[in-house]
């Protein structure tokens, strides 16, 4: 395999990382829901224990307060995938050892602190999580879009290698050609910007405020690890893959983030209900998916949505009327181009469309990620 | 909750996971013998359907081992090994016994925790093996449980050393004749190996054998060996069966999930009369 190289097309690459890389390292559970920023704490004490564990790892220590009294404190902290590609294990800390954490506090008042940084007693920091820890899994690729013998794009690796597809460039779902402020949770930087997100009608537009006042608290995904389904699979720091079955006319679509669930694509031809399950009785969390080949673009058209699920981060809302055209075009060796065209007449006024890059992540697999980790 | 509940509880559970069972058993064997395994055109056996045609496995026997002591003591006596022949450790004995005092209520399945090994095999609403030799690899792909899928690499490489131990571990499989034999190491300690609350340490190596007998069945065996919670290594296995004409499913475990509290939970078997 030789890769053609591009300087100017692997620069612009690189800075597109480097945007990525200025973003919050947490991009997966509002944090802002939990934790005040304005309600920022210092505090020592012994580790009583270290849960290493997903979406959140969580050390507990003992903090001698003024009064003397000692009080076991939860401190919350990235995901076990983001600690250990930033270089840590689950012994990097252990029960006994003393430590002082600074961060923001729990708004509820309960003994919770977001580690902001984290420190042994000899000063040294432990379990930071560097800021470019996805970006930086990544090498700028450019090169010819690999193909099957028939000249078909191929969505998975080349033969012989490994990979997928993270780096998402948009994390939420805004129409094309709207300018708004946002952070990585779909959080907007002024809620009067909320109606120029999409064409939302105007209970749907109220709604998508309300979650947005709420830090996005009520987001399924964070309290029940509810699937991240619909456009939002494609929002994950932690990536998927395609696995291209093309002997049975099948795409399985496999996810890193959220459950490591897997999504089925039918190629297959398939004009009635894809998945057996999917009936109006019975919406599903991923769908069903009719997929077909317009050119170099895979055209994926999706129905049979419940609403038990967000389908973007940041909380717009969707009903059972809710379809999707989706488009991925793998436009090089490095790059899958996704949009996203959304209709739903039972929350926005007419059909629009989103849509963003994504990057392939050479020589790597999937973390194993599992929300459910850490749910007893 | 009254012991007399609890009992009561946990029989309508081992009740409704043996309709559960039943349901998902595949019709009854056909009169005429069933067809040889499929075959790619390499000569290798084709663990999925034959062209044109759809289906996946469900196995149909259900545990690694005999428990009579077990409230799914029926069910279990369909399997090869009795539990008093298990070369339990002191403390896995122990434990074991502990889970089913506790009725196995602190089931990690339950939980909709991934399952690995011959856990996710016995996955009652089926999976499939994605065999992508151009790849190297296969895909075992499950409904059920937490609707995840596992690699099984078949590149010829080894093990890494200082695996983070995971749900699913490392896999490397090859093939022995017709069997498909994959070697896995590198678990966490979070799954148990089968209903009765197996327990293993991070020492677990599993080595499982997949043999397609002939159209209809897979024979699957384990041979579980973890010097951590074992005095030897031991084996066992499964009957899977092919249900024709169906297709993996959406199953989300965690949506509308009340299992724990429903199994276990206090409060929400108040209004059942013992």
């Amino acid at each position: 395999m030789s890769f053609r190289a591009a300087p100017l097309g692997a620069c612009l690459a690189l800075a597109a990382l480097l945007v990525l890389a200025v973003q919050p390292a947490v991009a997966h559970h509002p944090v802002a829901a939990k934790f005040d920023d304005s309600k920022q704490a210092t505090l020592s004490g012994r580790i009583t224990a270290v849960d290493w564990a997903n979406p959140h790892v969580h050390v507990f220590f003992n903090v001698t307060g003024a009064d003397g009294i000692e009080t076991n404190w939860a401190v919350e902290l990235a995901s076990a995938v983001e600690l250990a590609w930033s270089g840590w294990q689950a012994s990097s800390l252990k029960a006994g050892d003393l430590i002082s954490v600074s961060g923001p506090t729990a708004r509820n008042g309960s003994h919770q602190v977001w580690g902001t940084r984290v420190q042994r007693s000899d000063g040294s920091d432990v379990f930071t999580v560097r800021d470019d820890v996805f970006a930086s899994r990544a090498t700028p690729l450019r090169g010819p879009t690999p193909r099957w013998p028939d000249n078909q794009p191929r969505l998975g690796p080349p033969p012989g290698e490994t990979g997928y597809w993270a780096l998402p460039e948009r994390t939420a779902l805004v129409e094309d050609g709207v300018s708004v402020a946002m952070d990585a949770d779909g959080l907007l930087a002024d809620l009067g910007d909320a109606g120029k997100v999409a064409p939302l009608q105007p209970w749907a537009r109220d709604l998508y405020v309300l979650r947005q006042r709420n830090f996005l608290k009520d987001d399924p995904q964070f309290l029940n690890c509810i699937p991240p389904a619909g456009p939002r699979q494609f929002q994950s720091p932690f990536g998927f893959q395609f696995v291209e079955e093309r002997a049975r006319g099948r795409i399985f679509l496999l996810h890193a983030g959220g459950n490591g669930n897997w999504r089925l694509l039918y190629a297959d031809g398939r004009s009635s209900v894809g998945q057996v399950t999917g009936n109006d009785d019975n919406p599903l969390f991923f769908g069903r998916s009719l997929a077909r080949w317009e050119g170099d673009t895979l055209v994926v058209q999706v129905s049979g949505f419940n609403e038990g699920f967000w389908f973007s981060n940041g909380g717009l809302p969707h009903t059972r009327l809710l379809t999707l055209t989706e488009r991925f075009t793998r436009s090089d060796l490095g790059t899958l181009h996704y949009a996203v065209t959304v209709d739903d007449p039972g929350a926005y006024t007419r059909p629009w469309t989103s849509s963003w890059d994504l990057h392939w992540v050479a020589g790597q697999e999937l973390p194993e990620y599992y929300c459910q980790d850490n749910r007893q | 909750m009254p012991t007399l509940l609890r009992r009561a509880v946990a029989s309508a559970l081992a009740l409704g996971l043996a309709c559960t069972a039943a349901l998902a058993q595949p019709p009854a064997a056909p009169k005429e013998p069933p067809r040889p395994a499929p075959r790619h055109a390499d000569g290798r056996i084709n663990f999925g359907p034959p062209d044109g045609e759809v289906g996946f496995w469900v196995r149909r026997t259900a545990n690694l081992v005999v428990n009579p002591d077990s409230y799914e003591a029926e069910r279990a006596q369909r399997a090869p090994v009795h539990i008093k022949d298990i070369p339990l450790q002191d403390w896995a004995l122990k434990l074991t016994n502990f889970r089913h005092d506790l009725f196995l209520a602190s089931e990690p399945y339950t939980r909709c925790k991934p399952a690995g090994g011959p856990r996710q095999i016995m996955s009652p609403y089926g999976f499939e093996i994605i065999d992508l030799p151009e790849l190297q690899r296969l895909y075992i792909v499950t409904t059920s449980n937490a609707m995840t899928y596992r690699i099984v690499y078949m590149d010829g490489r080894e093990h890494p050393q200082n695996l983070t131990p995971s749900y699913f571990g490392h896999s490397v499989g090859h093939w022995e004749g017709d069997t498909l034999v994959i070697d896995s190491v590198g678990y966490n300690e979070v799954s148990w190996q089968n209903r009765d609350g197996l327990p293993t340490t991070e020492q677990l190596h599993l080595v499982e054998r997949f043999t397609r007998r002939d159209m209809d069945t897979l024979d699957y065996r384990v041979l579980i060996d973890d010097p951590g919670a074992y005095t030897a290594p031991w084996e066992s296995g499964y009957t899977v069966g092919w249900t024709p004409g169906e297709e993996l499913f959406e199953y989300v475990c965690q949506e509308n999930n009340l299992s724990p509290d429903a199994m276990i939970g206090e409060g929400r078997y108040s209004t059942v009369v013992p």
